[in-house]
C-alpha cells in the first residue's frame, strides 16, 4: 500500500480526473474532498460492507432450533 | 419498544435497508420473551428475512449517537419512540455469528418509519462478535 503524507489544503490525484483534497485534520479525523467525474461511485467502506452483512444475513436462514440456541447464548444478557 | 406487546409490527422503511433498497415494508417479529431476538422479513414476499437483535441487549455500553439530519430522516422521534435493532448474520458455528453495531436499524415506534443508519460519530464494528470477548471498538467496551 502506498502511504503519502499531506498538510491540510493539500492534495493527490489518481488517474488523471481524480483529486483527493484534505480539506480539514482534528484529533482523531480528517475531512477529504474529493473531486471525480460523475459516474465514478464513492462509498464509505462501512456501507459496502454493511450491504454485504445485510446480504449474507438474508442468504443464511438460520436452522430450526437456532433461536433456542442463541436464547441461551445471550441468556446472561437478556 | 412500546408496540412489541403485539409481537408483529409492519414497519415502513422509505429507502429500504442497505443492499435492499427497493424493499420498503417489514414485519418484525419477537422471536423470544426475552425481547432480544427478532426477525425482519419483507411484508409482502419471502425474502429477504433478516435475524435482527437489540444491540444494547448484546453489546453493553451500546450508546449510538445519531446526526441531526438522521434524526430529522426519521421525523425527529423523541427518544422513548427510538428502538434499535442491529442486523445479525447466524454463522455455522454460533459462537462465529456477527452482529452489525456501526449500522443499526433505527425505528420511529410512534410512526412506525424506519432506516439502517451509518453511525457516523461511533467506532463500533460493523462485524461485532457477541460470543467472544473483545473491545467494541474505541474507549466503549462491550461484553
Amino acid at each position: 500500500m502506498l502511504v503519502i503524507s499531506r498538510k491540510k489544503s493539500e492534495s493527490f490525484l489518481i488517474g488523471n480526473n481524480i483529486e483527493i483534497i484534505v480539506t480539514d485534520i482534528g484529533s482523531d479525523r480528517v475531512e477529504l474532498g474529493i473531486k471525480a467525474p460523475k459516474g465514478v461511485p464513492i462509498l464509505r467502506r462501512e456501507l459496502l460492507e454493511t450491504e454485504k452483512l445485510n446480504r449474507e444475513a438474508a442468504s443464511s436462514v438460520p436452522e430450526k432450533g437456532t433461536v433456542e440456541k442463541l436464547k441461551k447464548m445471550f441468556g446472561g444478557k437478556g | 419498544m412500546e408496540s412489541a406487546a403485539e409481537n408483529k409490527v409492519l414497519i415502513h422503511f422509505p429507502n429500504g435497508i442497505y443492499g435492499f433498497e427497493g424493499i420498503k415494508d417489514f414485519i418484525l417479529l419477537q422471536e423470544d420473551e426475552n425481547k432480544v431476538i427478532w426477525a425482519l422479513q419483507a411484508a409482502d414476499k419471502d425474502y429477504p428475512s433478516l435475524v435482527v437483535v437489540d444491540p444494547f441487549m448484546v453489546a453493553s455500553g451500546y450508546s449510538p449517537a445519531l446526526t441531526s439530519a438522521q434524526k430529522s430522516s426519521l421525523g425527529n422521534p423523541e427518544p422513548e419512540d427510538l428502538c434499535y435493532l442491529s442486523v445479525m448474520v447466524i454463522r455455522r458455528r454460533l459462537e462465529d455469528s456477527v452482529v452489525n453495531l456501526k449500522s443499526p436499524i433505527v425505528i420511529n415506534a410512534r410512526r412506525r418509519t424506519g432506516m439502517q443508519v451509518i453511525l457516523d460519530e461511533n467506532d463500533y464494528p460493523v462485524e461485532y462478535r457477541p460470543f467472544h470477548k473483545q473491545k467494541c471498538g474505541g474507549q466503549e467496551t462491550c461484553s
